[in-house]
């Protein structure tokens, strides 16, 4: 199971997503929510593909906000329907020391 | 109409299966260590426990094991062992209605605990010291120490769409699941009852007894010669864990599926002894194991073993010493299992009935472990110190409970 290429990486930059944000998630969707590195492509249904639901969202979101001391709250969670879309507006926050924070 | 035991499962200190455990129990095994992690809990007097067989957990779902604390993990192990050899699943990915050999709606599951995960109430309450409130909280953790935690969760990871219910009385848990499953089935309204109970290991729980000199504080430094149920050097229980799950169902349905059934659940008796909160009482011992005989038609002489609550407290060994002798005086066998497993409290009913069925199957009782020296206010039935072979056709199994919940439960082999 090998993760995303340098291609994908790439093509992450080029839809505007912070890379280390993108690391970030992946990393807390393989590792705590078991999801196989394949899976994680931006164009993923959360619910669907991922099988995702509303009590793994709360969980991936207090993930995040221990892992970037920023609080997430204030987004608009409720718009997320696919990968890309957390990976978007995650990377609105301008997290530059990712993990830094996390206790 | 009789009720039968047609499957049962159990993950423990002492093994992860039924014959596992019983296997160590022949072997006079203890599962009882020095809890090192336990050394800086201040005022902890007792640091004595016994853990259970490491299990494999991977084989439940994510989707499940989310919303599970390792009671829940432990009890959903044990009802997919005791539901898959009950024949009522083909495989242990779970109960569907649509392959269920018996009619869903007339299936009851029975489980509890003490109370919710005491691991992850105290990560919550932690979390919301160190953040100042509510704030970083998983939004799972409620499902994990809701009071109903142990039954929705196996529920869950079976795909059990039925009636449940979550008994809680501590100690007693899984054998008033037991006794309250046989009223059910003998009701009419069901022809499966699925029953037992779960708690995990933790310090909190350990606590409780240490608070009012129940659990054992002299033999840190020689563990596996504690706890020692009826002994006069005996000082206090050791707190284990586990999951233990038994399948009652009916005769009518038994004869239906052409199963052949462990052992007959004759029936039992679960009474409140109103008198104190913590402290044993002999003569509601006595009328708990009346009206199990009574209302299973078992007359006390054709009882041939007694498997005791006795956990190692001073107190409450005695008080079950004494209204064994009443009962059945110095003519049967009499032992206690606290001494291999620890005392896994919501889990121990329906594992020593399940045990005891191991018991009657071999023809060989198993004695109490740690039994070297009977104490004066304990003597006076017959103790077995060692195992005995011995071929016994009905057993009765004793459990009693903080907050005054008595059980006791009548078993005939098959």
């Amino acid at each position: 199971m090998e993760g995303p290429t340098e291609v994908d990486r790439k093509h992450e930059m080029a839809q505007g997503y912070n890379a280390k944000v993108v690391e970030l998630i992946n990393s807390i969707l393989h590792e705590k929510f078991e999801i196989p590195l394949k899976d994680l492509v931006p164009s993923a249904c959360l619910k669907n593909d991922l099988k995702l639901d509303s009590l793994d969202f709360v969980d991936m979101f207090v993930m995040l906000e221990q892992q970037t001391g920023r609080n997430v709250q204030d987004l608009d969670l409720m718009s997320i329907r696919k990968l890309g879309d957390i990976y978007k507006i995650v990377s609105q926050l301008e997290i530059d020391d990712l993990g830094s924070q996390s206790h | 109409m009789k009720v039968y035991v047609s499957g049962v499962g159990l993950i423990s200190s002492l093994g992860n299966s039924p014959r596992e455990v019983f296997g160590n129990l022949i072997e006079g095994r203890s599962a009882v260590r020095k809890m090192d992690r336990w050394d800086s809990i201040g005022g902890l007097n007792c640091r004595l426990g016994a853990p259970a067989f490491p299990y494999d957990k991977s084989v439940l779902p994510r989707s499940v094991r989310r919303t599970m604390s390792p009671m829940s993990e432990m009890a959903a192990l044990a009802a997919g062992q005791a539901l898959m050899e009950a024949g009522l699943v083909e495989s242990s990915e779970g109960f569907r209605a649509s392959s269920s050999p018996v009619d869903p709606s007339r299936i009851i599951l029975i489980l509890g605990s003490t109370t919710g995960s005491p691991f992850e109430m105290e990560e919550y309450f932690k979390r919301i010291q160190l953040n100042n409130g509510i704030s970083g909280q998983s939004g799972t953790s409620f499902f994990k120490v809701m009071n109903h935690s142990v039954a929705s969760n196996v529920a869950v990871a079976l795909g059990f769409n039925g009636a449940v219910v979550s008994p809680s009385c501590a100690c007693a848990t899984s054998a008033q699941a037991a006794v309250v499953g046989w009223e059910f089935l003998k009701s009419g309204l069901y022809d499966v009852a699925i029953c037992g109970g779960a708690d995990e290991l933790h310090y909190l729980s350990v606590a409780v007894f240490d608070s009012v000199y129940a659990a054992s504080r002299r033999y840190h430094d020689h563990p596996q010669i504690a706890p020692r149920p009826f002994d006069v050097r005996r000082d206090g229980l050791v707190v284990s864990e586990g999951g233990s799950v038994l399948v009652l169902e009916s005769e009518r349905s038994l004869q239906k599926r052409g199963r052949k059934p462990q052992a007959e659940f004759c029936g039992g008796a679960h009474l409140c002894e109103s008198s104190h909160m913590s402290q044993s009482n002999e003569a509601q011992m006595v009328n708990v194991i009346r009206l199990a005989l009574e209302r299973s038609q078992i007359d006390r002489d054709e009882v041939g073993y007694v498997n005791a609550h006795a956990t190692g407290t001073l107190q409450g060994d005695a008080a079950e010493a004494g209204a064994i002798r009443q009962i059945f005086g110095d003519r049967v066998p009499v032992s206690s299992l606290k001494g291999h497993f620890g005392h896994s409290m919501a889990a121990c009913g329906a594992a020593e009935v399940m045990t005891t069925i191991s018991m009657m199957e071999d023809n060989l009782l198993i004695g109490t472990k740690n039994l070297e020296e009977i104490a004066p206010e304990c003597s006076g039935v017959w103790h077995l110190k060692e195992n005995l072979q011995r071929p016994t056709e009905v057993a009765i199994s004793n459990n009693f409970a903080f907050g005054g919940i008595n059980t006791s439960i009548l078993i005939r082999k098959c």
